[in-house]
């Protein structure tokens, strides 16, 4: 899956939590981590890099 | 304008101005003219200008020329590849290489630099996707120590852009003007410990093959962008201005590359959020809108932009737009119209 697709899939899924409620993201898109920080900047939550393809979301607005 | 006299300057230019016959002693004289005309509009002097007939090569010579075994090669994240191939050259060579990073404005921080002899630093005045201004009086001006070299990188640089009074080397590129392809201006300053880095076998410090009416093209082309340049440049921010605040007033989730105050107005990097760049770019196409980006597009180029990414900007979604000075109101309203129904209609689906 390639971006933005990991972004659009990780934001709709967000919608359906509570705040503080986390998501696990895995993608081995290069542009992955680049685009999952900015896109939390814009959006309010908070991302969290696990390792190369793993990542953390935590829903904050 | 300057490509209209193309055909009469390819006429007049076949012969060797190096012969003794009259016909090329007066092309002789028409080139060391231009020459002079550029290097007053660029503030350097005429012995300091080389001209050469690729871009990378120009990048070439203007870095490599400085670079020896010991060097520190210093440069920026948002730097062009160019840049990065020679450090990555130079680290095979042994030598020691330290990129600067940059803020999510694009902005670098010179002032980091550690003194040390043999710093060899590349400063870039634009940057060709952002538009992005680095200050010749900041941070760049307090590297004091004498023996750190500087190229600076005008590639991109609009007409008037001044060096940092500590440079040592610079490329200037005729397109960035409105010049023809296939010309760059390398300036080595007098004094510099410049070696050419390619083999060469006579005095010529670098070699003369350029295309000589490409090169006087490109000289007309800026003594025609400098007569407009101040009306333009005015003409031109006032549009770059409606589109940014177009896109903050009227399409969510944009992310805007580099502040309106520190950037040239020519340039702007835009990034929409939820968005295949490549859906968006041929949807514009269909309404007649040719539009560049700096998004991974397609399966063969699946890295997005290094200088967006340097910036923490996001890389999908992203457009780049240019504006010329023929560009109008009307022009881009009509634009701004077509790129929010496309922008909709993409995050519908």
């Amino acid at each position: 899956m390639r971006c933005p697709l990991p972004i659009i899939e990780s934001a709709k899924a967000l919608k359906t939590l509570m705040t503080d409620d986390q998501i696990s993201l895995q993608s081995d898109d290069p542009a992955t981590w680049v685009d999952l920080s900015a896109w939390a900047r814009m959006s309010g939550n908070e991302v969290l890099q696990i390792d190369k393809t793993n990542f953390l979301i935590t829903k904050k607005r | 304008m300057a490509a209209g006299l193309l055909v009469d300057l390819f006429e007049r230019s076949w012969r060797d101005p190096a012969k003794v016959h009259g016909p090329s002693a007066e092309l002789a004289i028409l080139i060391n003219g231009a020459k002079e005309n550029l290097a007053n509009s660029l503030k350097i002097s005429t012995a300091e200008i080389e001209i050469v007939s690729d871009l990378n090569l120009g990048f070439h010579l203007a870095l490599s020329g400085l670079l020896n075994r010991n060097s520190k090669l210093i440069h920026s994240a948002v730097d062009r590849k160019d840049i990065f191939a020679i450090a990555r050259s130079h680290q095979i060579n042994g030598g020691e290489v330290q990129v600067l990073e940059s803020n999510l404005s694009g902005k670098i921080d010179y002032s980091d630099i550690k003194p040390a002899a043999q710093n060899v630093v590349v400063w870039q005045s634009c940057n060709r996707e952002t538009g992005v201004l680095q200050s010749p009086i900041g941070s760049i001006s307090k590297i004091t120590n004498s023996k750190t070299l500087l190229f600076a990188d005008m590639t991109s640089a609009s007409i008037g852009a001044e060096l940092p009074a500590n440079w040592s080397t610079a490329l200037w590129d005729a397109t960035s003007w409105g010049g023809p392809k296939g010309i760059a201006f390398l300036a080595i300053r007098n004094g510099v410990n410049w070696v050419n880095p390619l083999p060469h076998i006579d005095m010529e410090r670098v070699s003369n093959a350029f295309s000589i009416p490409l090169f006087l093209a490109s000289v007309v082309a800026l003594e025609n962008s400098n007569k407009d340049f101040e009306t333009d440049s005015r003409d031109i921010l006032e549009l770059n201005k409606r589109v940014r605040g177009f896109v903050a007033a009227n399409i969510p989730d944009a992310d805007i590359a580099g502040n309106v105050e520190d950037s040239d107005p020519r340039k702007l990097s835009i990034s929409f959020l939820y968005l295949q760049a490549e859906e968006l770019l041929r949807n514009l196409e269909k309404s007649g809108y040719l539009v560049d980006s700096g998004s991974a597009c397609s399966a063969a180029d699946l890295a997005p932009s290094h200088v967006l990414a340097a910036m923490g900007i996001l890389t999908h979604g992203n457009i780049r737009l240019t504006f010329r000075p023929d560009l109008t109101i009307a022009i881009v309203d009509q634009f701004l119209t077509a790129l929010k129904t496309e922008i909709e209609r993409a995050r519908l689906d």
